[in-house]
């Protein structure tokens, strides 16, 4: 993906995502519309502890991926 | 009598029910007849990657007061089944954890060796880790050192719904090892689950063969009755078998031979 005007680039669960400014993970998280009470956050691969969220501050090249629970045997 | 201790203790857990559910392949609106049908107090989940926007999620189609059994599905090696146990605990669900480390894409064999290696990292974190295991006597005695609640052996290859193929080698291990001996994968049929619970099984997990029977729920209290019919012939002990011949089982004089 190509960078507009300098913006911060993260990867999301393997894809590239543009951050049109500051965001913690918290406010990350709201606007992509995950539903908090079902995921887990991993950043640079490291578990992020519910309840830290806020505290977070993406930067560039930062490495997210949010799970959740699926149907398995 | 056996029956005073009918428990299914997993670490410091007891549960009444020996039926643990997969929750793989069949609609999410189904899970909560399946479950209630089954009588399950656990059901399996897998981790992924989440989609962004309000996907429904299984958390909310799981009945309260089951116990979540999140497996670690996709691993290849030990530590990323370490990883995806980490992962799976921070979802605030509980410590329990069913460790599949597989390599091999044809068959889906656990990895033994790998298997062994989570156990023993996951068990030091105070995990309460049931590792599905190709049944091996040494590898079941590698797991109970390395601090498994139970061994997971495969009655057949996972999915494949052939019954208790590995029957001679279960038995083994349920005769030597002295932990709960859980038989998953491969059970295809009720009649099979049975089987493994009269032999002396401590518990038998089923999930394809609910999700592609033609009625899940009812399919899934078929298993529960099995599950239950084995574990009462198991606890009653199981009649005698001849070698040759025949006993009868009235007595042998003639019908009216003795009052003559």
């Amino acid at each position: 993906m190509r960078r507009v005007k300098g913006n911060d680039m993260i990867t999301v669960n393997g894809l590239p995502v543009e951050l049109n400014g500051s965001r913690n993970l918290l406010e990350f998280l709201n606007e992509q519309g995950y539903d908090q009470r079902v995921i887990v956050i991993g950043l640079n691969d490291k578990i992020v502890p519910k309840g830290t969220y806020p505290g977070i501050v993406l930067k560039d090249n930062d490495v997210l991926d949010v799970l959740h629970f699926v149907s398995g045997g | 009598m056996k029956t005073l201790n009918n428990r299914l203790v997993l670490g410091e857990h007891e549960f009444t029910s020996r039926f643990i559910l997969g929750s793989g392949k069949y609609s999410l609106n189904l899970i909560k007849a399946a479950v209630e049908n089954a009588g399950a107090q656990m059901i399996t989940l897998a981790l992924r990657r989440a989609n962004p926007g309000g996907e429904e999620n299984i958390l909310d189609f799981i009945p309260q007061g089951v116990t979540l059994l999140p497996n670690t599905s996709g691993a290849r090696t030990a530590e990323e089944a370490v990883k995806i146990a980490r992962f799976s605990r921070e979802l605030g669900c509980g410590d329990f954890v069913k460790i599949e480390v597989i390599r091999d894409t044809k068959y889906l064999f656990p990895d033994n060796y790998e298997t062994v290696r989570a156990t023993e990292i996951l068990a030091s974190e105070g995990f309460v880790v049931m590792p599905y295991m190709q049944p091996d006597l040494n590898v079941a005695r590698d797991l109970a050192s390395a601090g498994a609640a139970c061994v997971m052996p495969l009655a057949a290859p996972i999915g494949s719904n052939r019954g208790l193929q590995a029957r001679e080698f279960i038995k083994i291990l349920i005769d030597e090892i002295d932990l709960p001996v859980i038989v998953d994968a491969g059970i295809g049929c009720p009649s099979q689950a049975c089987e493994a619970m009269e032999m002396g099984a401590a518990a038998v997990m089923a999930n394809t063969a609910i999700a592609t029977a033609g009625d899940i729920p009812l399919m899934a209290e078929a298993f529960k009755n099995a599950i239950e019919a084995g574990r009462s012939a198991y606890l009653a002990g199981l009649g005698r078998v001849l070698e040759n011949g025949a006993s009868a089982s009235s007595p042998l004089t003639g019908f009216l031979s003795a009052a003559d």
